[in-house]
């Protein structure tokens, strides 16, 4: 008997569910549990007959063995809405996917963790949001995340900026001497927020000035406060993550992080607010990336590793065309710390690789005729595949604006970060600074 | 006979809702401690608590509702442990403490106000809910 994988028991039990149950389908939901089996739950609540007890003993028996090591057991496989005590969990959740066409079947994927990558975009005000993002670490992130504030600070823009690279913090140092840091950072604020104090003081003792700041302010929230005897990091990171209970229902991390943002930009009013992501494939990053409304500027160098690291992003998203449409037009992607030699070869490699991966998962053909969808041409500046540039430079290296202010000077700044600087400015306020 | 907390927990919460409805106070009120019961045993077990042949094995563990409840709150951690934490978390603070097994020997009109009523069942079923979601995680097994 061949073994069953986890990637095709979810197909396997959906075929024959549509094949067994046809009539019902508009009223089943595959619930795929967290270890990965499937179960069926079918609302029976509308209908006057219920489903016939003899096909769901012969589909059980079926299904059972249809998915192997992926089965909940026969005798579990239904859950019948009208024998649960809260059939809106499943029947009205808030990550159920649409419907799959023709048959009509849902489908609920119960995750540990990411699941904010498969919800929707926050309605939101019209804030200025850039997220900066690397699906690998060591691109210059948190370094371009420096240098915007501290370029639109002397074009007069006010900027709020957070350091959300919580499990790799490092942009609170970067922007602020240590007589500068503030009490507390974003780690105390989920804690305190789970038991319902993350009121407005504790956020103002979140946001401090930075000295980076020549124009108008910088204004900083590191991811955790001052280190001073005993304020600890770690024991409030390993709650951040946690749902919390709110009245009768529950807020998870992407709701609690979007309230957090929302709360510093009433008290920091910025022009722009920057959110510097954690990398990876991290729940943090599919808030910031792809639930926030921000400009997603993407990271990435030309390499294999990083196009297929983007890639099971991308696969991803482009399962849900639904959902994608409503954040795809927000990115951006970023050649980051591009070489000093053969320099126009490897951006042209950067492009075509960029393109191939947009036009396989993201972008939409378009029939001849037809009103163009989401697709770009190649060469296409402004398209997402077309990425803002930072150059590889030995003296940003160096680059420590707090502790060393003239170790990197002006020019050798607009060398690596002009380009990326002035477009970013842009897309952003819709006018470029320099 | 084997424990089946899992099958217990909605077999005494339909049978108390039965009997609430039809005015039967004190029954009903005994049936909700015992289904609330049953719902965080399952889940505990479901969680990782030490069991054998379906029974919870800790002492601590092997409480009634009144007792149970705080148990249940120190018990659950980990990754997803607020799933399984939130449903209950709306409620007033040990929902259970003036409920007592005992309540079964008492004259009809020593127990259970309609209001206390009232604040069990609802706390009973936020423990239903708890063990529906750790069903539909795929950590209870529930057996028709």
């Amino acid at each position: 008997m061949t073994v069953v994988r986890f990637d095709s028991a979810l197909g396997a039990a959906q075929a024959l569910v549509t094949a067994e149950l046809a009539a019902w389908a508009h009223d089943i939901v595959l619930v795929r549990d967290i270890y990965g089996k499937v179960r069926v739950a079918i609302d029976d609540r509308r209908r006057a007959e219920k489903p016939p007890k003899d096909t769901l003993a012969e589909l059980a028996a079926r299904l059972d063995t249809a998915l192997g090591a992926f089965s909940p057991g026969a005798p579990s496989m239904f859950l019948l809405a009208s024998e649960m005590v809260a059939p809106e969990e499943i029947f009205a959740a808030e990550e159920l996917s649409a419907r799959a066409a023709p048959a009509g079947i849902r489908i609920l994927d119960r995750q540990i963790v990411g699941s904010d990558w498969s919800r929707t975009p926050f309605a939101d005000g019209a804030a200025n949001r850039v997220a900066l993002y690397g699906i690998k670490g060591g691109v210059g992130r948190s370094t371009a995340a420096a240098v915007l504030c501290w370029r639109l600070s002397r074009a007069g823009k006010r900027v709020l900026v957070l350091d959300l690279d919580l499990e790799s913090p490092g942009l609170g140092t970067t922007l602020l001497p240590a007589d500068r840091e503030p009490d507390y950072g974003i780690v105390d604020w989920f804690v305190e927020d789970a038991v319902g104090q993350a009121d407005r003081a504790l956020v103002a003792d979140m946001l401090a000035r930075s000295p980076i700041g020549e124009g108008a302010d910088v204004v900083v929230v590191p991811a955790g406060g001052r280190v001073r005897p005993g304020y600890s990091y770690l024991p409030k990171l390993a709650r951040c993550y946690a749902e919390v209970p709110r009245e009768d229902r529950t807020i998870e991390f992407g709701e609690r992080l979007h309230g957090l943002v929302q709360e510093l930009e009433r008290q920091a009013s910025p022009d722009v607010t920057i959110l510097d992501s954690r990398a990876g494939l991290h729940d943090i990053a599919a808030v910031a990336v792809t639930r926030l409304n921000a400009l997603s500027l993407l990271f990435a160098f030309d390499s294999p590793q990083n196009w297929s690291a983007y890639e099971l992003l991308f696969k991803g998203w482009q399962a849900d065309p639904m959902r994608t449409a409503k954040f795809r037009e927000n990115l951006k992607m970023v050649a980051a710390l591009v070489p000093e030699t053969e320099t126009a070869a490897y951006m042209q490699s950067f492009q075509e690789n960029s393109y191939r991966l947009f036009e396989e998962y993201l972008y939409e053909e378009t029939a001849p005729g037809e009103e163009a969808g989401f697709n770009f041409d190649v060469k296409n500046a402004e398209a997402p595949h077309s990425p803002l540039r930072v150059n590889w430079s030995r003296s940003i290296q160096q680059f420590d604006p707090i502790r060393r202010p003239g170790a990197v000077t002006d020019e050798q700044v607009s060398a690596a970060f002009g380009d990326f600087v002035r477009e970013a400015t842009r897309m952003i306020l819709g006018e470029p600074v320099k | 006979m084997g424990t089946d907390y899992c099958d217990a927990a909605y077999r005494h919460f339909g049978d108390a809702s039965h009997l609430a409805e039809n005015k039967s106070v004190p029954n009903a009120d005994h049936l909700y401690g015992v289904a609330a019961e049953c719902a965080l045993k399952a889940v505990m077990i479901g969680l990782g608590a030490p069991s054998g042949g379906g029974e919870l094995q800790e002492k601590s563990h092997r409480q009634h509702i009144d007792k149970l409840w705080s148990e249940y709150e120190s018990f659950v951690k980990g990754r997803s442990a607020a799933r399984y934490l939130t449903p209950l978390a709306g409620l007033p603070p040990g929902p259970f403490s003036d409920w007592r097994i005992e309540q079964r020997y008492s004259h009809r009109t020593d127990v259970s106000s309609t209001k206390v009523l009232g604040s069990h069942a609802k706390a009973a079923k936020a423990c239903l809910v708890t063990l529906e979601r750790a069903i539909n995680d795929g950590r209870v097994r529930w057996i028709r």
